[in-house]
């Protein structure tokens, strides 16, 4: 299962020229607004041909404009959920979701999965707005599509339904194995979701690779934003403390966390910020911190401004560790030091575990 | 003083109610197209188009009643072709009323459904098409149903245009007691001749029950047909 996509588009002031594929599994495309994702979604769907392009899904060409073709919008097999639901408002929800046709034994699976199978019988105007996306994920999945396009689907609800829907996502992947192209400026969500990542930037493909790869990248960190920007790992859960702390154990040693809600054995995925590590070069003493990991210094990059992004190596794990220019002078912070990084706090990306 | 009525009086109504019944019936499925047309597509000749929808509603309808005389007559360019393919005869025919009916009420009829198209949200549509539905079946599925308040308010519209359409009619068809006397065209007759005020009251008290109960007919439709749509 791939999709390869390759647009070039010129608008006034604005020329668009990517080309990346979208392999199985979730697959994000981050820019801001402007960066051009409508236009690649829009293009993929059949709502739009570039000036030039080509979308080959499993060899199955959508677009070519070398050779003319272009699939129209409904022979493709592509279902899309857009940031509003548009759900068909005189139909009941059962009549929305089985509009793209739908076998009976996918139906109670999908419906059951997202939870929706309590309102068949109901309007669209009569469901909450996090109900509605719902159903609008269910009627796209029911339509049998090859390749699922979700258009920020979260950006019109508040954080509470998001938060509702986002654990869906992983659901439906692991169960219908169709891929997903999930485009969205909010990294949190990307974060919880996504295998790949596309990084898209003016109109062109900044980086492309997967989840842990990208935010690994000392040099996307200033793209990322630093309050999202940092290395992600895996630890597994092997003890919950009685004063509220859990331990986790990765690659570099024990970590202890805020209670995590995994069970014992259950692996989780942590992230560490980049603005919540600290470097100390000698063993430090009579820190509040509890977590200190002994690290290798694996790559400094300066950036433009003040900043420098450190690479650590901890462990089989990876920690990026945002400091200033002049620390990395006065501690003469180099490659193949040895240090020890203080963690400050970690996040756990929920929707991963 | 309905009951003392003309029997020509009587023919007049029904003829009206045949007249204004056909005229709409034959005006919705073009209306529909031609208003799903304007609002949803650009073609070449599109203003072009829109002037030709909407020149009967300018035009002095004796002017309308005249053109068409000139086409459709028996010897009319139009006209004599129907003649020869089909037998169809407009002229002095209560078909000529129909047709005098449904050209005058025709503008009124795309004016409401084009606004009913325009309403409708074309990403709904869009959403359609990415579920597999060909544009055929996102019309009638989706853009149709939701267009249906305008499609009721156009057909009251024109059903009570071609029931008082007069001048088109009359200089097409002329006023042919059961054959192309409507009632407009009856209470003229009717003034014309001493006495025939009788006639001409109890003919306005009929058409005031048609035009009532087409108004009350559209009251109760209308909100159903909203209700529906909006899906409450």
């Amino acid at each position: 299962m791939s999709v390869d996509v390759q647009i070039t588009q010129n608008f006034e002031g604005f020329d668009l020229d990517v080309a990346f594929t979208c392999g199985p599994g979730i697959t994000a495309v981050f820019g801001a607004s402007g960066a051009g994702k409508s236009t690649i979604l829009n293009a993929i769907s059949g709502t739009l041909c570039p000036d030039k392009g080509r979308v080959v899904q499993n060899d199955r060409v959508l677009l070519d404009t070398a050779s003319g073709i272009n699939v129209p919008l409904h022979k493709r097999r592509i279902a899309r959920v857009f940031q509003q639901a548009r759900l068909f408002p005189h139909m009941t929800v059962q009549q929305n979701l089985t509009y793209g046709g739908a076998d009976p034994k996918r139906f109670e699976q999908i419906t059951s999965l997202l939870g929706i199978e309590g309102m068949l019988t109901r309007k669209p105007a009569s469901l909450s707005g996090g109900e509605q996306q719902r159903v609008a994920i269910g009627r796209a999945i029911l339509a049998g599509s090859e390749l699922l396009l979700m258009d920020e689907p979260l950006s019109s609800l508040d954080a509470a339904r998001k938060a509702e829907i986002i654990p869906y996502f992983s659901k439906i992947h692991r169960e219908t194995h169709v891929p997903i192209l999930y485009v969205s400026h909010d990294l949190n969500e990307i974060k919880q979701l996504a295998h790949d990542i596309v990084l898209l930037k003016d109109g062109h493909v900044q980086h492309h690779g997967s989840l842990m790869d990208v935010f690994a990248k000392p040099q996307l960190v200033k793209m990322l934003g630093h309050g999202q920007a940092g290395a992600f790992m895996t630890a597994r859960v092997v003890c919950h403390h009685p004063d509220g702390l859990s331990e986790l154990e990765a690659s570099c040693g024990r970590l202890l966390l805020p209670h995590v809600d995994g069970a014992l054995g259950s692996d989780v995925t942590l992230q560490i910020n980049v603005s919540d590590v600290i470097i100390s070069v000698d063993p430090p003493q009579g820190l509040s911190a509890l977590n200190v990991l002994p690290a290798v210094i694996t790559d400094v990059h300066l950036g433009e401004g003040p900043g420098a992004i450190v690479s650590l190596q901890s462990g089989a794990d990876l920690i990026l560790a945002r400091v200033t220019k002049r620390s990395v002078s006065e501690l003469g912070l180099a490659v193949g030091q040895s240090c020890h990084a203080v963690i400050k706090s970690m996040a756990i990306a929920q929707g991963r575990m | 003083m309905i009951a003392a009525l003309p029997p020509e009086a009587w023919a007049a109504l029904w003829l009206s109610i045949w007249v204004a019944f056909w005229a709409t019936i034959v005006i919705l499925p073009i209306g529909v197209f031609v208003a799903f047309a304007l609002a949803r597509w650009q073609f070449w000749g599109k203003s072009v188009v829109n002037v030709l929808v909407y020149l009967p509603l300018v035009l002095p309808p004796v002017v309308t009643g005249y053109g068409l005389l000139i086409l459709f007559g028996r010897n009319g360019p139009v006209g004599s072709i129907l003649y020869d393919l089909f037998g169809l005869v407009f002229a002095f025919r209560w078909t000529g009323a129909v047709l005098a009916a449904a050209i005058m009420a025709f503008p009124l009829m795309v004016r409401a459904l084009r606004s009913a198209f325009e309403a409708v949200n074309p990403e709904l549509e869009e959403a359609a098409g990415s579920l597999g539905a060909s544009p055929w079946r996102v019309f009638f599925t989706v853009t149709l149903p939701l267009a249906l308040p305008g499609v009721v308010a156009g057909s009251v519209l024109s059903f009570a245009k071609a029931m008082g359409e007069f001048g088109a009619t009359i200089t097409f068809v002329s006023n042919i007691p059961g054959e192309t006397q409507t009632i407009p065209s009856a209470i003229y007759a009717f003034l014309q001749v001493p006495g025939g005020e009788g006639a001409v009251w109890a003919l306005v008290v009929l058409s005031l029950f048609v035009a009532f109960g087409a108004l009350a007919l559209s009251e109760w439709l209308t909100p159903k047909v909203a209700k529906r749509v909006a899906g409450r």
